[in-house]
């Protein structure tokens, strides 16, 4: 463990492959995610911003690279990535609630059967983040009489419940109608504030050039560009991103 | 609103059940009354008076006297099934006086079988003491009349010739000293007439009606035959309930090993070690098992195992639920494997994100989930099940089908045993369906509960 380093997560030479080479949705990624910083990853669709960000919990089985989580190579032979993955918390585009569980359930069965804390205690904590989020009267209802805005802030508490080092999100508002995004960028702002680490894939420009302190432009499988959003928005050098920001600024 | 709706639909239907049920009890009504008019009083009379002269024979002159100084009353006259019920009041003559008055001729009738002459004299002292003293007597008494071919034919019943011939009828059947014999003789009243069976007026519901109880009388009552049936009931349940719980446990490990290795294999490969190995063996042997399973006539299944799998085992019933839960395993098998791939793969990730390993993240989030959405092709399956094991009588085993076709041999009659037997299944399977359909709507809740 390199506790010294500032960096909670670095990625080497990451790539991944499919049908043996012929497609490349990672080829060669090198990065590294500032511990208590947000990091976002902007990109046209099919760049494999998302791949990315699914390799660094091995969702998406990486092809070859390294990914050190806390000072841990991850994707290594004898890792039980179980045992990361609670210390990495998940929100996706599509907020896979399980639909068969209560919010309150949704949130405490992770803790509870992970990290054998009492149901009480559980709930507690559980309670706790819903009211952070202002859903704490919500608790016993079911993810179907959810609104997509609420669904999602849920997903980001489901999440914390398990008291990450880091929260990657995957697309979070982009499967929301448009008057639910601010309530959820809304809670990723308050999130990034408490000092969490964040790697986030989204396509709100806005919340990239206000909450990020570095953002990552990708294309075609390789980082681009990167630096600060005073960087990449105001001062870009590459066509592409110039390109790219033309489109979607 | 659409509560109102609802109250609007039932009423319809109910209605619709009352006007059927109205119309076809109304028919059978109509149906079963068509039979000729009862007769009115006058011929009632008439029927009955003939009928009483028609009682004794050509010779019986003092039955004849007897039976002309009756007095008939008719009551009533009611239909009865098919014929119809007079109640007559009959005061008779009287006996007493009337065979004082004949003793002379009575006595002087012999016909010379009688040769003594002591004999003789006891005989007229036993004629005087023997002969009945029967005064005028009232009787009431139902006559049944049965319609044969438009006209009413009346049952001369030993009632109506008791009523006639009061104490005289009696005395003609019980007695038979030699004396009596030869004073019946000279009383001329062994001849009186009367029919030997009560007609049958059943209309045919009635008659179906006895004719169902006799048979089920016969099917089930007879020699204790029900027990045979709830015995063979005892057997399939046991069969069914067993073979379920192999079979649902079997298709669960043997889905979750298939869905495991569609699903993992990725994983598991590039983990490497002898993990990958010893699933994709397993998966082998899996598919193996479902094709066999699934390529055989379950009947042929269980052909094998009782004759050459388990020929030393003699308890045919253990064999029976080894053969329909290994069978069933594999159709359970398909169908939650099926459940599986059915659950949004997101859900997987969700809970493999939050650290369950992959066992875990199918016990916790996949599994309960599939659970419901399978809930109904199970259904399917444990009632295609509990209807496959009527074939168990193939290997010995008396199960419900079997005891049915036992009794249709014994009995000889297929009617009840079969219907009976289809009926319990009907019935089982109905229940199981309610059930089900019930645990499907808890279930659901979480669903249904949409704002």
């Amino acid at each position: 463990m390199k506790e010294d380093t500032n960096n909670i997560i670095e990625v080497r030479g990451l790539k991944k492959h499919y049908l043996k080479g012929k497609i490349k949705a990672l080829d060669g990624i090198d990065i590294d995610i500032e511990r208590g910083k947000v990091t976002v990853i902007i990109g046209p669709s099919g760049s494999g911003k998302s791949t990315l960000l699914r390799s660094l919990n091995l969702l998406e089985l990486p092809t070859d690279g390294i990914i050190e989580f806390n000072g841990v190579d991850i994707n290594g032979k004898k890792v039980d990535i179980n045992r990361h993955r609670q210390k990495m918390g998940m929100v996706f585009q599509h907020f896979n609630l399980f639909p068969n569980m209560t919010i309150l359930k949704n949130m405490t069965i992770a803790p509870m059967k992970l990290k054998k804390v009492s149901k009480a205690q559980a709930e507690e904590q559980a309670m706790g983040l819903l009211k952070r989020v202002g859903l704490a009267d919500r608790a016993n209802d079911y993810p179907s009489q959810l609104s997509g805005g609420q669904k999602q802030r849920i997903a980001i508490v489901r999440a914390l419940c398990m008291e990450p080092d880091v929260m990657l999100f995957d697309e979070p508002t982009s499967a929301l109608d448009p008057e639910m995004v601010g309530e959820v960028l809304q809670v990723m702002k308050d999130l990034a504030e408490t000092g969490m680490s964040m790697v986030v894939v989204t396509h709100e420009m806005g919340f990239a050039r206000e909450v990020a302190n570095k953002v990552v432009f990708m294309d075609e499988g390789v980082i681009v560009e990167e630096g600060t959003p005073e960087e990449i928005f105001n001062n870009p050098q590459s066509d592409r991103l110039k390109d790219f920001l033309a489109k979607v600024l | 609103m659409t509560k109102n709706n609802k109250l609007k639909k039932i009423l319809i239907t109910v209605g619709v059940i009352v006007v059927v049920l109205a119309a076809v009890v109304g028919g059978l009504y109509l149906s079963v009354s068509r039979t000729a008019e009862i007769p009115s009083s006058d011929e009632a009379a008439v029927l009955v008076s003939n009928a009483i002269d028609s009682m004794y024979g050509k010779n019986s002159a003092v039955a004849k006297e007897i039976s002309e100084d009756i007095e008939l009353k008719i009551n009533d006259i009611e239909q009865d099934g098919t014929g119809c019920l007079i109640n007559v009041t009959i005061d008779s003559a009287d006996i007493g006086a009337l065979l004082e008055t004949h003793l002379d001729e009575i006595v002087a009738l012999d016909d010379g079988t009688v040769k003594s002459d002591e004999l003789k004299a006891s005989i007229n002292e036993k004629v005087v003491s023997l002969l009945p003293t029967t005064e005028k007597t009232t009787a009431t008494v139902d006559i049944i009349c049965a319609d044969v071919d438009g006209t009413w034919k009346v049952y001369k019943s030993e009632e109506l010739a008791d009523a006639v011939y009061p104490g005289l009828y009696k005395f003609n059947q019980d007695n038979s000293e030699s004396e009596v014999k030869a004073v019946k003789r000279l009383l001329t009243l062994t001849d009186i007439k009367i029919d030997k069976s009560e007609p049958d007026t059943r209309n045919w519901i009635q008659r179906s009606v006895d004719e169902l109880k006799a048979q089920f009388k016969l099917n089930f009552i007879t020699d204790g035959r029900w027990k045979m049936i709830v015995n063979g009931l005892l057997t399939t349940l046991e069969i069914t309930g067993v073979s379920l719980v192999i079979g649902v446990v079997l298709g669960i490990i043997v889905a979750a090993i298939r869905a495991s290795f569609d699903k993992n294999n990725d994983e598991m490969k590039k983990r490497g070690g002898i993990g990958y190995g010893i699933m994709s063996f397993l998966n082998g042997i899996c598919k193996i098992y479902l094709t066999v399973i699934r390529g055989t006539p379950v009947v042929v299944q269980v052909l094998i195992y009782y004759f050459i799998i388990f020929k030393s085992l003699s308890n045919g019933t253990l064999v029976a639920m080894l053969a329909f839960g290994i069978n069933s395993g594999a159709y359970v098998a398909e169908i939650f494997r099926g459940g599986i791939m059915s659950i949004d793969n997101g859900q997987f990730e969700a809970g493999r994100s939050l650290g369950f390993n992959y066992v875990q993240t199918m016990c916790h989030v996949v599994i309960p989930q599939v659970f419901k959405a399978v809930l109904p092709t199970l259904c399917n399956e444990f009632i295609a099940l509990l209807k496959e094991t009527s074939i168990v009588g193939y290997v010995g085993e008396v199960d419900l089908t079997k005891a049915g076709d036992l009794i249709r041999g014994r009995t000889f009659s297929a009617f009840m045993p079969l219907i009976l037997v289809a009926l319990v299944y009907l019935a089982l399977v109905m229940l199981l369906t309610f059930l089900v359909s019930r645990l499907e709507r808890r279930l659901r809740k979480s669903e249904r509960r949409h704002e």
